[in-house]
């Protein structure tokens, strides 16, 4: 029988951290299972010790929250899928050996994050496209130059804050490019930038950082294509509408348009979702404790639409509140309204840079027939393109005919290029053209680690 | 959308059955409309391993019916016009208890005694066919180089554009509501874009067959398996033919509960399929069970142990009509003249290119073939 | 602007940091505790980790966390292990497509 624990934490990022704080503080004891070794998710990921690494001043206290002794911490484990029983439910685990690897959990927080937003262009399979993410992560966790001449091709503030980093680290940032026009009406929304003092001295820094290293920063441009052998050593450059373009030599191009939430789990669980324009994707529909239509199941955070990490900090606070009192703890009032407030004024700020950079809407013009779309499988824009031609209308019948979304990646790359160039090619809005409902396993797990018991 | 739109005949469901038999029509010039609620080949066809087996046909349709559709496969892609992915790379069906020795004992005389080139291997030949087979649970297997494999998407979808081609039809993403009947004669059916009259109308639409079936009074004796299967990572060769272990025809017979078969096949692009976890079912549902994915493993690598390690990137599962008798339901309906039913096969392949060609015949009024009679629905409606 | 990168790309300072060894298709090679596969490769100058079935395409790091599943190698035997969410560890064997699939 699966031992049964009170609340599940999966993540252990922002939102994960805060909400495994905020239940332990109620006298929950929270089980919290992240994929990586160490807690943190991708906006307080930590360097290895070894590479000289010391925790975030921010996050310490979050990092200190996974170490209490009512929280216990599964690392490097994969929560594969879930699933609704009677009075619980059964959480299906794959990590290193002595991991369970079933789980019955009363409530359940997920806190899965997001990836950086795939946006596919001719050549992004080119060794030295990365995303911003990837090179981020190797310079201030890995402690490696992603690159010597390094272009970057997105959107909105993180790129600058990367472009910082990597000049500070010696690269040669030769661009960046945001696909978004200058924000002229940024100031309109100065209010909801009050109290952000960090946030935009970060910012500021890194556009002197950048203005120190001559390092140019060109309003609605992209790279349109990428090209090398073997490996990148050049990028097309232009407006994002528009003909004129300019070749420059590079050996690394980062991509930072943004991040896609991770909806699997919630979507296999079985809850409810609903089209969301503004983040261009389905997520899951949440009552105001952030609980889904599966009683008793939250999602904070990034996993349930893009925010950035302090939306995350209270979101995963306020789930963590309303589970807690699910499972019959006394929560002050006080302490709600406290985390509604804050989540409030953080949501506003958030939603400032999604009006600010939103992924832009030119992107699919880049594409030509050759630009392979689906990454794993390597099918093509022009073969998805054909099978629309013949009929294809849905999502589901361009997948199952090409193949396109069924590799180890399960369609976290592709699936909104193929649905993007899906609606474009109909001339339809994304929300008609169907879903795909993840399937256990969410994430590839080996077959023995689908058995209930180690062998 | 235009009402009152009629055809010769609508074919309700677009499967591999439906898709035969409304390619088969169109190509006879009836004029045809093939209608399916969703995407073609969006229920059990869909979640088919694609194999083209003799054994795979699980009841008791004649040896004879089933070699001469088998012999259709050799020329079917250059009859459709369409790369079906068919490759005869052989099958076994695995020996694993003295019980099934002794039943394949019997039947690969039968077999060989019809002209197939079938033959029972001992373990050590199977094995040797199959290196990475797990010796020790087999006792032998029957083994037909000649059966192939096949995408069965890629067959619906080629009966249906070369059906187009011929002038059918092809309505997808429109349900059907009803068939209607008006003083014992079908009238046509409703659906979602509205009426459509036709003077006849074949319901092929698998598990759905049912509910279809209640709106033109009868009671089709269907019940609905439960079928769950995974799939690999893209891996390097590992085996040549599909596999089967005779367990599986056994354990999915009258399974109330779950019960785990196994199958396997690895697909050209190197992706092992693996499965299949069954229960009979009282819901229509494509949900993955949680105790279907561990069951699968461990009855794949108790098989195959180098699978242990394969990564599974995706699970299904899908509603399968069969009827307790375990025939097929092929024909016309005593009491309502041109009404026919062509379901229960339980996903064969095997079956799909005659028997779509047999449905067709009785469509045009030819004389119904006396092999089908024993498939007659009448034979179980006996009360309608 | 001083470069502050030793040779591969790897930042400094290398003091503090515990070196190991590792064999990549069939070289030795030095890596440092902490690191993952990944990096090694690419501070090696390495970027392309393997070659694709169909277009016998170069690919290696791409999401840099474990979900596009590109950076794939081959490592103490087991096949296709993301490279980025390996870490390195003394006397691991690694292959790579220029071994295996090249």
């Amino acid at each position: 029988m699966p031992e049964l624990i009170e609340l599940a934490v999966v993540g252990a990022g922002p939102a994960g951290l805060a909400a495994a704080a905020e239940a332990s503080d109620l006298g929950v004891p929270v089980t919290l299972i992240d994929i990586f070794p160490q807690p943190g998710g991708q906006y307080f990921k930590q360097t290895p010790a070894e590479l000289g690494g010391e925790p975030d001043e921010h996050a310490r206290p979050l990092f200190q929250a996974a170490d209490r002794k009512d929280v216990r911490a599964i690392t490097e484990t994969a929560v594969w899928g879930i699933f609704a029983e009677e009075d619980c439910y059964l959480l299906c685990l794959y990590g290193p050996p002595g991991t369970p690897r079933r789980l019955h959990a009363r409530k359940i927080l997920l806190a899965p994050g997001a990836h950086d937003l795939p946006v596919p262009f001719p050549g992004w399979t080119l060794p030295g496209v990365m995303t911003a993410g990837a090179a981020l992560n190797l310079v201030k966790h890995q402690r490696l130059l992603p690159g010597r001449r390094i272009l970057l091709s997105g959107t909105g503030p993180l790129q600058l804050i990367l472009a910082q980093r990597l000049i500070d680290a010696g690269g040669e940032v030769v661009a960046v490019l945001d696909a978004n026009p200058f924000p002229w009406r940024g100031w309109r929304h100065a209010p909801a930038a009050w109290g952000q003092w960090e946030r935009l001295a970060e910012g500021w820094a890194a556009w002197r950082t950048m203005r120190r290293a001559r390092t140019p920063l060109r309003w609605s441009h992209v790279v349109r294509r990428a090209e090398g052998s073997g490996q990148v050593e050049r990028a097309v450059i232009g407006a994002v509408q528009g003909d004129a373009v300019e070749t420059v030599a590079v050996d690394t191009i980062c991509l930072g348009h943004g991040f896609t939430p991770a909806v699997q789990l919630a979507r296999q669980a079985g809850c409810q979702q609903r089209y969301d324009p503004g983040q261009g994707v389905y997520l899951p529909v949440r009552d105001e404790w952030l609980q889904t239509t599966l009683p008793g199941l939250f999602v904070a955070g990034d996993g349930a639409g893009i925010g950035g990490k302090d939306v995350a900090l209270w979101e995963g606070r306020l789930a963590a509140l309303g589970a807690a009192g699910q499972l019959g703890r006394p929560v002050a009032p006080d302490r709600v309204a406290r985390v509604q407030r804050e989540l409030a004024r953080q949501r506003r700020f958030a939603a400032v840079l999604l009006a600010l950079f939103p992924a832009s809407a030119h992107l699919g013009d880049l594409l030509t027939d050759d630009t392979v779309l689906c990454r794993c499988e390597e099918i093509t824009v022009g073969e998805i393109r054909r099978v629309i031609d013949e009929g294809a209308t849905t999502l589901n019948a361009v997948r199952m005919v090409t193949r396109a979304g069924m590799g180890r990646c399960q369609g976290r790359m592709c699936g909104g290029p193929v649905i993007e160039l899906l609606a474009r090619a109909l001339g339809q809005p994304v929300e008609t053209l169907g879903e795909v409902t993840p399937r256990p396993p969410v994430i590839p797990v080996p077959l023995d680690g689908l058995l209930e018991e180690e062998l | 959308m235009s009402a009152g739109r009629s055809y010769d005949a609508v074919v309700v469901g677009g499967g591999l059955i439906g898709s035969s038999i409304a390619y088969h029509l169109a190509r006879a010039g009836v004029r045809t409309l093939l209608v399916e609620q969703g995407d073609l080949a969006s229920g059990a066809s869909g979640a088919n391993f694609g194999n083209v087996q003799v054994e795979d046909a699980e009841f008791g349709l004649s040896l004879e019916l089933t070699l001469q559709s088998h012999a259709r496969f050799a020329s079917l892609e250059a009859e459709l016009d369409y790369d079906l992915g068919y490759r005869r790379t052989g099958n076994l069906l695995l020996v694993e208890n003295e019980r099934q020795w002794a039943i394949m004992q019997a039947r690969v005389a039968l077999l060989q005694a019809a002209g197939v080139q079938a033959a029972l291997l001992d373990r050590h030949e199977t094995c040797s066919l199959e290196p990475h087979l797990a010796p020790d649970i087999i006792i032998g297997a029957l083994y037909n180089p000649d059966e192939g494999i096949l995408d069965p998407f890629r067959l619906v979808y080629a009966y249906a554009r070369r059906g187009q081609d011929l002038g059918l039809e092809v309505w997808t993403h429109t349900p059907v509501s009803g068939i209607q009947v008006r003083g014992g004669c079908t009238v046509g059916i409703t659906t979602a874009r509205g009426p459509v009259v036709a003077g006849c109308v074949i319901l092929a639409a698998g598990a759905w067959s049912r509910e279809l079936g209640r709106t033109a009074g009868l009671e089709l004796p269907l019940q609905w398996v439960h079928g769950e299967a995974l799939i690999t990572e893209p891996l390097p060769p590992l085996t040549k033919n599909a596999m089967t272990s005779a367990v599986f025809f056994e354990a999915t017979e009258n399974a109330q509960e779950q019960v785990v078969g196994f199958c396997l096949r690895q697909r050209p692009r190197g992706n092992v399929m693996l499965g299949e976890a069954a229960f009979v079912t009282q819901r229509l549902s494509r949900r993955t069970t949680a105790t279907a994915l561990p069951g699968i493993a461990s009855e794949a690598r108790r098989r195959f142990p180098s699978l242990g390690r394969a990564g599974i990137i995706r699970a299904w599962a899908i509603p399968v009509a069969f009827v307790p008798d375990r025939q097929p339901l092929l024909g016309p309906v005593d009491g309502i003249a041109g009404l026919l039913v062509a379901t229960g096969l339980k996903s064969t392949i095997i079956l799909t290119p005659l028997v779509g060609e047999l449905v067709a015949g009785m469509v045009m009024g030819a004389a119904l073939d006396p092999r089908l009679a024993e498939f007659s629905p009448t034979r179980i409606l006996a009360g309608a | 602007m001083t470069s502050n990168h030793e040779s591969g790309g790897r930042l400094s300072p290398a003091e503090g940091r515990s070196s190991l060894t590792l064999t990549i298709d069939d070289e030795p090679v030095q890596a440092f505790a902490g690191e993952t596969v990944a990096t090694v490769l690419l501070a090696l100058g390495r970027r392309a980790f393997r070659y694709t079935d169909r277009f016998h395409a170069p690919r290696g790091l791409f999401c840099g966390m474990g979900v596009c599943f590109d950076c794939l190698v081959t490592v103490d035997g087991q096949p296709n292990v993301r490279a980025c969410m390996t870490p390195v560890r003394a006397g691991m064997v690694i292959e790579t497509g220029e071994r295996v699939d090249a």
